[in-house]
């Protein structure tokens, strides 16, 4: 009698908490179905990181206590455009490359759209935006980096196949300072589109 | 005749007999100081030698623990950056670095650079340009702070 109301108090625990570990787990996805047609990536920011592109972010909470108004690096803002552009533009290509190499086509005019956006990302070490708002900080400054990003596959109709998420945060800062300045978020990239081509080819 | 050749003959032994113990005696003397003088030359060189012997252990060895000494030294100068070493001082927990340039009191500005923790956990470098004259009240500003891991202060050349 104890026995199976041991093991069942382990099971109930289980299923609690299975939810919350696939979360740690990164990736989320609610695509059911293999991609079999050609795919136009497009690759968009959230709001958030618009504004923060020449402003530090909009809630306080995202600043991570910074108090100076000029200080982007400690305050999660101030990233320039030129670095989202080429963010934007690594993260496209990435797309490109594995899911080419997962066989599905990538066309600029393919009907069926893979929308990514990036929602949040933070770099190891100031961006050049960064360095000239704040003449005192120094390139040598470095902090744990990292990406969130969602992705949502949408048919020719406008209808929505499903979605894909993901979130990396590296939490060791030991390479931190061996790295480059979005060297975190870069990996997040990679890791989110060998997941999500992963998902679309099966 | 016979007789006094013998007597004669008996003379000269007796004289060379004579001669002989005298010379065995001067012998006797001569050999204890040269005895002495190479005893004495022996240790010497056998004390020259040990004391070369164990100046040259000991050399050696120092040179080896010397050899450790500053491999070591160095190993955690490394480590620790500026923990160690010429010219770091402490102002409460924090090590500031003074660089020989800026102790020579002969720059008129300094730089003063500063690694520090913020809340997020970012290890954020901040380099400042100050007159000599305000490194006091700089320095006495971070005494308390407890987010800054160290400070350079280097001298504009």
């Amino acid at each position: 009698m104890r026995s199976v109301l041991t093991s069942s108090l382990i099971a109930l625990s289980f299923a609690i908490a299975a939810p919350a570990l696939a979360k740690t787990h990164g990736y989320d996805t609610t695509v059911s179905a293999p991609l079999t047609s050609a795919v136009k990536i497009e690759v968009v920011l959230s709001e958030d990181m618009a504004h923060r592109a020449n402003n530090l972010p909009e809630k306080l909470s995202d600043r991570s206590g910074a108090r100076g108004f000029n200080s982007g690096f400690s305050g999660n803002g101030f990233y320039g455009d030129r670095d989202l552009e080429r963010l934007t533009e690594r993260l496209h290509s990435k797309f490109e490359k594995k899911l080419s190499k997962k066989g599905i086509e990538v066309s600029d005019t393919a009907p069926t759209v893979l929308r990514i956006t990036i929602e949040d990302a933070k770099p190891n070490r100031p961006t050049f935006n960064q360095l000239s708002k704040e003449p005192g900080l120094s390139y040598q400054s470095f902090g744990n980096g990292g990406a969130e990003l969602q992705a949502e596959l949408i048919a020719a109709g406008g209808q929505s196949l499903g979605t894909m998420s993901y979130q990396f945060y590296e939490n060791n800062i030991r390479d931190a300072k061996y790295g480059g300045t979005w060297g975190d978020a870069h990996r997040a990239f990679g890791r989110f589109a060998s997941k999500a081509a992963k998902t679309l080819a099966n | 005749m016979r007789f006094s050749k013998l007597t004669l003959i008996a003379g000269v032994c007796a004289l060379a007999l004579s001669g002989c113990q005298i010379a065995k005696t001067s012998g006797k003397v001569a050999a204890l100081p040269f005895k002495a003088v190479y005893k004495t030359g022996e240790f010497a060189g056998k004390t020259v030698y040990k004391t070369g012997e164990l100046a040259g252990k000991s050399v050696y060895y120092t040179g080896k623990y010397t050899g450790k000494g500053v491999y070591e030294t160095g190993k955690f100068a490394g480590k620790s950056a500026v923990g160690v070493g010429k010219g770091v001082y402490y102002i409460g927990t924090v090590p500031v670095k003074i660089t020989d340039k800026a102790l020579d009191t002969t720059a008129k500005v300094l730089t003063v650079t500063t690694q520090a923790v913020d809340v997020s956990g970012k290890v954020v470098t901040t380099a400042r340009t100050i007159q000599s004259s305000e490194l006091e009240a700089e320095l006495a500003a971070i005494k308390g702070v407890s987010n800054i891991l160290n400070v350079v202060v280097d001298a504009i050349t």
